[in-house]
């Protein structure tokens, strides 16, 4: 379904998608700043939109620039892992864990 | 300051005119000058770049010599260095020290450069002004009402402004040349894969790309050999060999360069613009180029699919920044849930977020389809575009920017203002191919670039080229009154 | 009325030296974050690149259940938030799989049955977050995180607990055969999650819940009972099954829902960017298809064929590398008989190893003795329950059979005239019991052979000593 075919849909970028994007992405939104938000970014799927029209009926999608093959590692184990280097951070673990709050089941 | 370019520098360090101690507290002492004017490092390396810079002149007294010995150099600050300071501009990692170097950092380290510092950019790379920065913006140094461009626009400013000889800056949608057009210095991006991406944040994985500022091509052509080649930590970089750029570019041989210009990009310049690039042209033609009027007749769609594949990347991307591991963490969190909603919201500004929400769209059940794989399609198309005018021509040439540098704040309300600055330089970012901008002249005293796009992995050509067109004009060695 | 259809996910830990996308090491039981290289713990900046063994370990998986290996496989990225997922997406795969369209053939109470096979394919596996650890908050290990597994997802062709369990047996003995994982369930190496849904015979399937992280066999059989029976009694009062995810609590033996399993997750597969497509050649394919070792299905048919044994125990001695190659082993030194030798093993020699909880690998009695005693079996020398007490003092003892039998003087008794002289013998002393069972009471027959194995210290061959008492009792 393109853009154009929602298009007679009126704020598409309303609270209720924001909300749900916000959400997917873990964002928080202030109530105050989902009008400015909403506006922006309807701009940009208008933007967007115009992609719409281009002939791609016999195109494949290009993930890459360049048509290589993934290069494959041997399986040896080498690391030398730093763990205190990587964990310069110390407010965020102990004894070697990262602590988060209670995750519930 | 006698030195104005990397080659010159190179030569008098390694002749022992000036050692490299010399040179770094000179450097170092004009930037400190300049911060609170132009505001390009957000972090200054002093006592690293001293320690280096001793442990050169070591070398040099025992005829060590290394390929860049003794050259200073600033760093974008989006890529990792090692128990220093790594910001990507952001709120997020103000307090992020990393544990290890980017390959390219270790590169450049290897080959005897002293770090001075690592610069200012628009957070997290997403931006063509350095006005989103957690750390305030840059000012362009021709006119301090004016944006540098961006996202790498403490590293343009600053070469611009000569506080530093050259620095390193990435470039996904146009984020090296831009500023550089904005700025009147060289900005090169290499082919995608011919510089390794492992410990560059990553912004969209399948458009960034590092690469250089310095004031003219030569020198870029130098440092280009440095970091460029196959890392075998980054799956997409490429194992094609490394030529000698800088040869290359000096061999005196008669090529004969066929050059295109892309109808769609000039026929909505203004007048100015339109002037001073013809103006260009002439200069080209005289030194015996063939220029022949092409098409590319689908580049009108890059931003519209850029603005899909790159927020889509960067939205996946930047989930690992959840003040979990390293970075902000919110201190207004009593579960799980707001820990990642408060540290997220509390860490990005609002650029990053919008461009994680279109992102998320893009990609999201029932509209992946109609947004990512149709912009990926799109990409293809632009792709076959270039491909089809690489058979006629051997490099493409346009301006860089639409215009010149813009007013702070005058496009920070306008995001789509701001995206359509970039409409020259996106389409190569999609097609993987190596593109520079060059000095070509002035509107109202502010820059403007001349961008030369080349196949893939034919950074020699752009080089050489550039490089003839430097032989003829002088608006390279023009630096703003400080 | 209800029929249940069932299938299975197996998450597969690829036993490699160094994990999927980084080269730290997969050891388990590491100390907390030691094993969590920046690339494991998604710092800023880092890259991932595939591991070489782990593809080839799917394409062996793939061979073996008879799928097709995709000649270009693709990575995806399954983006959610967790603390156990540090990049805040999985490397998964979603279209183009490794591995596609394989079948597994089972049997189960001597029906056969295929199941089919959709897909196998690559991903990293996630941390470990500890719970009880510190009040009121949770600790995440990474060690885990990165670790290279295969998810094989079978069609939702099983239709009981006892068939699941099959499958779920034969998939454990593949890839231990194969050497491309421990399968140790205990330790997590082999979970398997489980889909289940009711329907009327012919109906359309109906809504599934999906149970997690099941880890042993008998969980599953059990957690697959109590499912069908929560759902059956929801159906049969007329509401409808919610499609969820549920947890199995083997304490309480029932199944309740995940809470932390958002609702309606939308995972936003699309192809990773830092990863090129993987190209396998037929060559390679073929290269790894040589390379397989046999498999436990045509190990079994080899069994059945050469050693004649029934399908029952062929099937348990080829389920596993190490009885197999040790009954094997014994043959070496046997020409007759195989499937007494295969009971022999089965019962006494397993059921040893078993009480003195020792691998079959770690037998302190050799193949040659076992070969030995069961020669002697056939000979007629020994009798089986001889052999049993001579196997026991072997192991105790770890003297050779023989000098165990000479030094006892164990050998049977099979010289029918010596035996009838002692039955006869006692035959007369029990003339009253002789007399009971010619009128009937059979069962005296044992109370006869008790009494000569006493008399004659138990080395009478209990096959002649059979015939020779038949003969004397219809005779007298």
């Amino acid at each position: 379904m393109a853009w154009k075919d929602l298009h007679h849909l009126e704020d598409i970028m309303d609270k209720n998608t924001i909300t749900k994007l916000a959400y997917l992405s873990k964002l928080s939104i202030p109530d105050g700043e989902i009008k400015e938000l909403s506006k922006n970014l309807e701009n940009i799927l208008e933007l967007i939109s115009e992609i719409d029209a281009a002939p791609t009926d016999n195109m494949d999608p290009m993930a890459h620039p360049l048509d290589f093959s993934q290069p494959l590692r041997e399986d040896i184990s080498t690391d030398n892992i730093n763990r205190e280097k990587n964990q310069n951070d110390s407010s965020k673990t102990k004894d070697g864990y990262y602590i988060v709050p209670r995750i519930l089941d | 300051m006698t030195y104005t370019s990397v080659k010159e520098i190179l030569t008098a360090i390694k002749s022992k005119d000036i050692s490299a101690s010399e040179l770094t507290m000179e450097y170092l002492s004009k930037i400190k000058k300049s911060q609170s004017d132009l505001n390009c490092f957000i972090t200054l390396t002093e006592d690293t770049a001293i320690e280096t810079a001793k442990r050169v002149d070591n070398d040099i007294s025992k005829n060590i010599l290394k390929p860049l010995s003794g050259l200073p150099i600033a760093q974008k600050d989006i890529f990792c260095t090692k128990d220093i300071k790594t910001s990507c501009g952001s709120k997020m990692l103000d307090n992020f020290i990393s544990p290890y170097d980017a390959t390219v950092i270790e590169k450049l380290n290897n080959a005897g450069t002293v770090m001075l510092g690592k610069t200012n950019m628009d957070e997290f790379a997403m931006g063509s002004s350095n006005e989103t920065s957690f750390y305030g913006p840059v000012k362009n140094p021709w006119n301090h009402d004016y944006v540098p461009g961006g996202s790498s626009g403490g590293s343009a400013s600053a070469v611009a402004a000569r506080i530093t000889p050259c620095s390193t800056g990435t470039d996904t949608g146009g984020s090296i040349r831009q500023p550089a057009s904005l700025c009147g210095i060289c900005g090169l991006k290499p082919t995608y894969g011919r510089v390794s991406r492992f410990g560059m944040i990553a912004f969209a994985s399948s458009l960034d790309q590092a690469g250089l500022f310095t004031t003219d091509a030569l020198d870029a052509a130098i440092l280009l050999k440095e970091i460029s080649g196959h890392d075998k930590k980054d799956s997409t970089s490429s194992e094609i060999s490394v030529p000698d750029y800088y040869n290359y570019c000096i061999n005196e041989d008669k090529k004969k360069f066929t050059i295109g210009i892309p109808e769609e990009f000039v026929k909505e310049l203004n007048d100015d613009v339109k002037n001073t690039f013809y103006d260009a042209v002439k200069v080209l033609e005289k030194i015996g180029c063939e220029i022949k009027k092409i098409s590319l007749k689908y580049t009108g769609l890059g931003v519209s699919a850029y603005q899909v594949v790159a927020p889509a990347e960067c939205s996946s991307n930047l989930s690992r920044f959840d003040g979990v591991r390293f970075g902000h963490r919110s201190q207004n969190s009593s579960n799980l849930e707001e820990l990642y909603r408060e540290s997220r919201s509390e860490g990005f500004g609002k650029e990053v977020k919008r461009r994680i929400l279109v992102g998320t769209y893009a990609l999201s059940a029932g509209y992946y389809d109609a947004y990512y794989i149709k912009a990926q399609k799109v990409r293809n198309l632009i792709a076959q575009d270039f491909k089809n005018a690489f058979k006629e021509v051997d490099l493409i040439l346009g301006p860089t920017t639409p215009d010149i540098a813009f007013k702070i704040g005058e496009k920070m309300n306008d995001p789509i203002a701001m995206y359509l600055s970039d409409v020259y330089t996106v389409s190569t970012n999609l097609a993987g191919l190596p593109a520079m901008s060059i000095p070509m002249g002035f509107k109202s005293k502010m820059p403007l670039g001349l961008q030369i796009i080349g196949n893939h992995f034919d950074e020699e050509n752009i080089l050489k080229i550039s490089y003839l067109f430097q032989r003829e004009t002088e608006w390279h060695t023009q630096e703003p009154g400080i | 009325m209800w029929e249940t259809v069932i299938g299975l996910e197996i998450h597969v830990q690829l036993a490699t030296e160094s994990k999927l996308f980084s080269s730290s090491s997969t050891n388990f039981g590491s100390e907390q974050n030691t094993q969590a290289s920046i690339i494991d713990l998604a710092m800023p900046g880092v890259l991932p690149v595939l591991n070489r063994n782990a593809v080839d370990m799917a394409i062996k998986f793939g061979l073996s259940v008879n799928a097709k290996i995709s000649n270009k496989s693709i990575f995806a990225r399954k983006n959610y938030f967790y603390p156990d997922l540090p990049k805040g997406y999985q490397i998964s795969q979603y279209e183009l799989p490794i591995v596609h369209d394989g079948k597994l053939e089972i049997a189960l109470d001597g029906i056969n049955k295929t199941v089919g096979i959709t897909r196998a394919h690559l991903e990293e596996d996630a941390g470990k977050s500890i719970h009880d650890l510190y009040d009121g908050k949770s600790a995440i290990d990474l060690n885990r995180a990165g670790t290279p597994l295969i998810e094989i997802v079978s069609e939702p062709d099983m239709r009981s607990a006892k068939e699941a369990v099959v499958y779920l047996k034969k998939i454990h003995s593949i890839v231990k055969c194969l050497g491309i994982s421990d399968g140790n369930m205990e330790e997590g190496s082999f979970r398997c999650d489980a889909n289940i849904s009711l329907r009327k015979p012919d109906d359309e399937y109906g809504i599934r819940a999906e149970i997690k992280n099941i880890n042993s066999f008998k969980f599953v059989e059990n957690a697959i009972n109590y499912e069908v029976g929560r759902q059956q009694e929801i159906l049969e009062s007329g509401e409808s099954v919610k499609q969820e995810t549920r947890l199995y609590d083997p304490k309480k033996n029932e199944t309740r829902p995940m809470r932390s399993k958002e609702e309606a997750n939308d995972y936003r597969y699309f192809p990773d960017p830092d990863l090129l497509p993987i190209e396998i050649t037929q060559k390679q394919i073929k290269d790894i298809q040589l390379s397989l070792p046999e498999l436990p299905d045509a190990k079994k048919n080899r069994f059945i064929s050469d050693y004649l044994l029934k399908p029952d125990d062929a099937e348990i001695l080829s389920s596993s590398k190490s009885l197999a190659s040790y009954f094997e082993n014994c043959t070496e030194h046997v020409s007759a008989e195989y499937q007494l030798l295969a009971n022999f093993i089965l019962s006494e020699v397993i059921g040893l190893c078993n009480k003195k909880n020792v691998e079959i690998s770690e037998a302190p009695v050799d193949n040659k003795e076992i070969a030995n005693l069961h020669n002697y079996i056939i000979d007629g020398k020994i009798s089986i329950k001889q052999a049993k007490d001579i196997l026991n003092d072997a192991w105790e003892s770890g003297s050779k059979v023989d000098e165990i039998i000479s030094n006892k003087n164990i050998e049977q008794i099979s010289n029918p005239n010596l035996l009838t002289d002692v039955a006869k013998k006692i035959l007369e002393k029990h003339q009253k019991e002789v007399q009971d069972y010619k009128n009937g009471k059979d069962r005296l027959l044992g109370f006869f052979v008790g009494q000569i194995m006493k008399e004659t210290k138990g080395k009478a061959n209990p096959k002649i000593l059979n015939q020779v008492l038949n003969k004397l009792l219809k005779g007298e």
